[in-house]
């Protein structure tokens, strides 16, 4: 594994890499600093200005209600982070653990554990999500869960896989023959070399959950109003897309912006972290 | 391989059978009561309980979930709550146009991907290959509402031309429903186009590299063979691994497209139901969605046995 | 010409972004008509890119930048690094052949074998596809295939490293070439399958007459084999002669450690002898003699000012300042 300033330097090296970085470092500014850049109350309305083109005072216009879109989107970026930071937390560290030990213990515990994420990988994973909000309710928190659930299997593999070609290095062998017990092995000898690959699923899997977060708002299952959400924002935009066509644009611009940002740093942190997958 | 594609059938019944397990009990998390939620206010103790025996909610889980599964199997999903009509037909006429629509969607998507794919791989480094690789990176980027949104307005702002509404059966005027049916099929398609020309490149230059088309090349072959009678065929198998795990996103996409284009799919109807809050429609598309999928793998796993001669049939996977 | 293959000032450079770096430099040799020519060196030293290069095999970014590859069709003498895509396809496979080390990754896993030795047949003959099928099988029972009926439809997965080699000699061999160029065709194999597969090639070669070149990082396979013989070191020849003359009046300091560290290799009496340092990274750029670093007769000038391949006997040349009768002090 190499050291952060050695992956981060390759990042930089890299122009189109250079340009996901950017992207990326945008969005966390905007949903860091919200309250800072954001120039109105996001549930603030007001019916004398509603559907007004972008003007200085209000950068993308302003929706239906005469809500400040720019102001909107800020906060959508903070939430569209957030869901996806939850959620891919969520699955992330069960996808670690479930794939650690069904990677060490391939017998029968290995499994019970692959033979469900298998199931779980038998739905389309925008369906799965559907479903699990539509059981428990649509809501922020249950947006998280069931997106975090979706993801799961993904870690799961990806961890198991690894651990089980690490696992046949002989260092891992001379480790169990100088008497280490299991718990010492996976946490001193797997974790540190299964690093790698995790880091490059979790950055993609982040781009993945926060686009399942805008589908689902925009089918109006995820993030409930008021919450701002970019999803629900593009959805309510097509009553006026005639009146008022930057409701569309700017969310759509954002969504895009970000997934593409967080794909692009995905790709080329592959390619720092693992030469070999270069092409 | 008669053998083998017979065992791969018995497999799929633990498969189907967990499968429909896991929805039944996410099922049960569903919070509340479902009765009072159709009873609403004339909810008496006897009605409470005529209707509890009536969908066998008066028994054990273990009991309810047989029950159900037993039914199911034999194309029984229940009824409706808010129609009372049975569920499997209108799944079945539902599952007709959205079967259409990814049809059409992955082949679109083929149609655009894979010879570009080729041509990126072929001319790499070059700007043709920075330019296929940009729009690629674009379409996986892209999620299908936006495009979806955005093509609507580019259309009808650029163009003047609105996407037609109001749904034509194929069985009634063939060429409305494909005028219907195209724009939806784009967009959905262009979403997994991305992938496909990610894939289809890199496998293909991965193929290239292999030591064996330099024999290829030193017995005297021209490019054309290296390319399309060795290169493609072994790349394809990576491929078609992409294209049958694209087929369930696809299955997923139209629950989003349908909603924008108003198409009575599926995936309205899976919508619809999670909106009424009908859950025996919801459990029974979800179940009905993800035994598509699962057959579709299954399918796909099949072929590679036509293509790659290495996979023995023994073996199991 | 007397000599069915003349390579003159081969240049080779690794071309990359900003600036490209030299790795074969300036190497001509001769192959003559029906003789064998080893070609010994470490690896990364610049052989099997110069095999690749008589192919014109050289991928990107990779590229022959110098120098001509003379090589006899139909009496005529034409150079290879000059020829279109076109005329080259019909020199390959047909004119020169190559076999290369991996037999297990050398043939396409999707295709059987019958139809991966027919393509040769097709590439360059009109048969019909009954004589196709019936000359591979001839072919097959030539390189000693048992059961080679069966054989014909086995996919590459389910034959063996040696049975493979076998094979992709057979195709190699198929359409008569006048040249074959063999890259370390033993290396993946098991020691006693590599005798084998080198008795196979000695004697198809007579039976064809048909010229070799032997790539090779093991001088053993060279003695068996070859007539003549270059030692390759980063990028250059430094020394060119024939095998006796190698192995009974070796000159230069790196194939002296070369042939010590094989012939060592029994003998308990002594010390395994190793040469001592590493290869210089291929393209690094080494103002004096290239082995100065790891050299144990180096004087002063070695490492000043690079030496020139000279005669030093009929037939017999070298690179080294030890039989540079030159005023080294000028």
């Amino acid at each position: 594994m190499e050291s952060l300033k050695e992956v981060f330097m390759g990042l930089l090296k890299d122009r189109v890499g250079r340009l996901g970085m950017i992207g990326v470092l945008i969005i966390i500014i905007m949903a860091l600093l919200s309250p800072y850049i954001a120039n109105h109350d996001v549930t603030e309305m007001n019916a004398k200005i509603k559907l007004s083109p972008p003007n200085s005072e209000y950068f993308f216009g302003t929706d239906e209600f005469g809500r400040d879109v720019f102001s909107r989107i800020v906060y959508g970026a903070r939430v569209s982070l957030w869901v996806g930071l939850i959620s891919v937390g969520i699955s992330a560290t069960s996808g670690l653990i479930l794939g650690l030990v069904a990677g060490y213990y391939e017998g029968k515990i290995g499994t019970v554990i692959m033979s469900i994420m298998d199931m779980l990988f038998a739905f389309p994973s925008i369906l799965l999500a559907l479903f699990i909000v539509a059981v428990l309710g649509p809501s922020l928190t249950n947006t998280m869960i069931a997106i975090g659930i979706v993801n799961t299997p993904v870690f799961t593999r990806t961890v198991r896989a690894s651990v089980i070609s690490v696992k046949s290095m002989e260092y891992i062998t001379s480790a169990r023959s100088i008497g280490l017990r299991d718990i010492q092995i996976i946490l001193k000898h797997i974790l540190p070399n299964i690093l790698a690959p995790f880091t490059v699923q979790a950055t993609l899997a982040l781009s993945g959950a926060i686009l399942t977060e805008a589908s689902m708002s925009f089918l109006g299952l995820g993030i409930q109003p008021p919450d701002p959400s970019w999803g629900s924002m593009l959805s309510e935009s097509r009553k006026y897309m005639e009146l008022a066509p930057w409701l569309a644009i700017a969310p759509s611009a954002f969504i895009i912006i970000t997934i593409l940002s967080f794909n692009i740093m995905g790709d080329s942190l592959r390619d720092v972290l693992d030469p070999k997958f270069k092409l | 391989m008669r053998a083998y594609i017979i065992r791969r059938l018995m497999l799929l019944i633990p498969i189907l059978l967990g499968i429909s397990l896991m929805i039944f009990l996410i099922m049960q998390f569903i919070p509340g009561d479902v009765i009072s939620g159709m009873l609403g206010i004339e909810e008496t103790p006897e009605l409470r309980a005529q209707l509890e025996k009536k969908l066998g909610l008066d028994q054990p889980l273990y009991k309810q979930y047989i029950n159900w599964i037993s039914k199911a199997v034999r194309g029984d999903f229940g009824t409706s709550f808010r129609t009372g009509k049975d569920i499997f037909p209108e799944i079945m006429s539902r599952f007709k146009i959205t079967f259409q629509l990814t049809i059409m969607a992955a082949i679109i998507s083929w149609i655009i991907a894979i010879p570009l794919g080729i041509l990126s791989a072929m001319k790499r480094n070059s700007i043709i290959d920075g330019f296929v690789r940009f729009i690629s990176l674009l379409g996986v980027s892209v999620p299908s509402f936006a495009l979806a949104t955005l093509a609507i307005l580019l259309l009808s702002k650029g163009f003047n031309y609105y996407p037609s509404v109001g749904y034509v059966d194929i069985t009634v005027d063939p060429i409305r429903n494909l005028e219907i049916m195209f724009l939806p099929a784009i967009i959905l398609g262009s979403s997994m186009a991305g992938s496909v020309m990610r894939m289809t490149r890199s496998s293909l230059l991965e193929t290239l590299r292999q030591d064996f088309i330099k024999t290829i090349r030193a017995k005297g072959a021209s490019e054309k063979v290296v390319l399309f009678v060795h290169s493609l065929k072994n790349a394809l198998i990576p491929i078609i691994t992409l294209i049958g795990m694209q087929i369930g996103s696809l299955l997923g996409g139209a629950v989003v497209i349908e909603q924008i284009f108003s198409i009575p799919g599926l995936g309205l109807m899976t919508l619809t139901g999670i909106n009424q809050r009908d859950f025996p429609v919801v459990q029974g598309c979800v179940l009905f969605i993800a035994f598509v999928y699962v057959i579709v793998n299954l399918t796909v796993d099949i072929l590679y046995t036509y293509i790659d001669p290495r996979i023995t049939y023994k073996a199991g996977r | 010409m007397d000599n069915i293959l003349e390579i003159k000032n081969l240049g080779i450079d690794v071309i990359g972004e900003k600036s490209s770096r030299i790795l074969v430099d300036n190497v001509s040799f001769n192959v003559k008509k029906r003789g064998s020519l080893g070609i010994v060196g470490e690896s990364g030293c610049g052989k099997s890119i110069t095999a690749l290069s008589i192919m014109q095999l050289l991928d990107y970014p990779l590229k022959q930048t110098r120098g001509q590859i003379l090589f006899e069709k139909d009496s005529k003498i034409i150079d290879l690094a000059r020829v279109d895509k076109s005329y080259m396809k019909k020199v390959r496979g047909k004119e020169i052949s190559m076999i290369f080390q991996e037999p297990m990754t050398a043939l396409d896993p999707i295709f059987n074998i019958e139809y991966q030795i027919i393509e040769v047949l097709k590439f360059h003959t009109d048969l019909k596809k009954k004589d196709m099928k019936d000359k591979a099988l001839e072919m097959l029972k030539k390189v000693g295939i048992p059961r080679a009926e069966v054989v014909m439809k086995n996919y590459p997965h389910q034959l063996s490293g040696g049975m493979l080699q076998r094979i992709v000699i057979s195709m190699a061999l198929i359409c008569n070439p006048k040249l074959l160029i063999a890259d370390e065709p033993t290396t993946a194999l098991d020691v006693t399958i590599q005798a084998q597969i080198l008795e196979l090639i000695n004697e198809l070669r007579n039976v064809y007459e048909t010229s070799v070149i032997m790539i090779t990082h093991d001088l053993g396979v060279i003695a068996e084999t070859c007539e003549d013989v270059i030692v390759f070191y980063a990028g250059q020849i430094v020394e060119e002669t024939n095998v006796q003359e190698l192995f009974n009046n070796t000159k230069h300091p790196y194939t002296k450690g070369l042939i010590n560290s094989v012939t060592s290799l029994g003998d308990k009496t002594r010390p395994l002898y190793t040469i001592p340092g590493t290869v210089p990274i291929a393209g690094e750029v080494i103002s004096g003699c290239k082995f100065v670093e790891r050299c144990d007769s180096a004087m002063k000038i070695c490492s000043i000012k690079e030496p020139d391949l000279i005669e030093v006997s009929k037939g017999h040349k070298c690179r080294c300042w030890l039989y540079d009768g030159r005023d080294v002090n000028e």
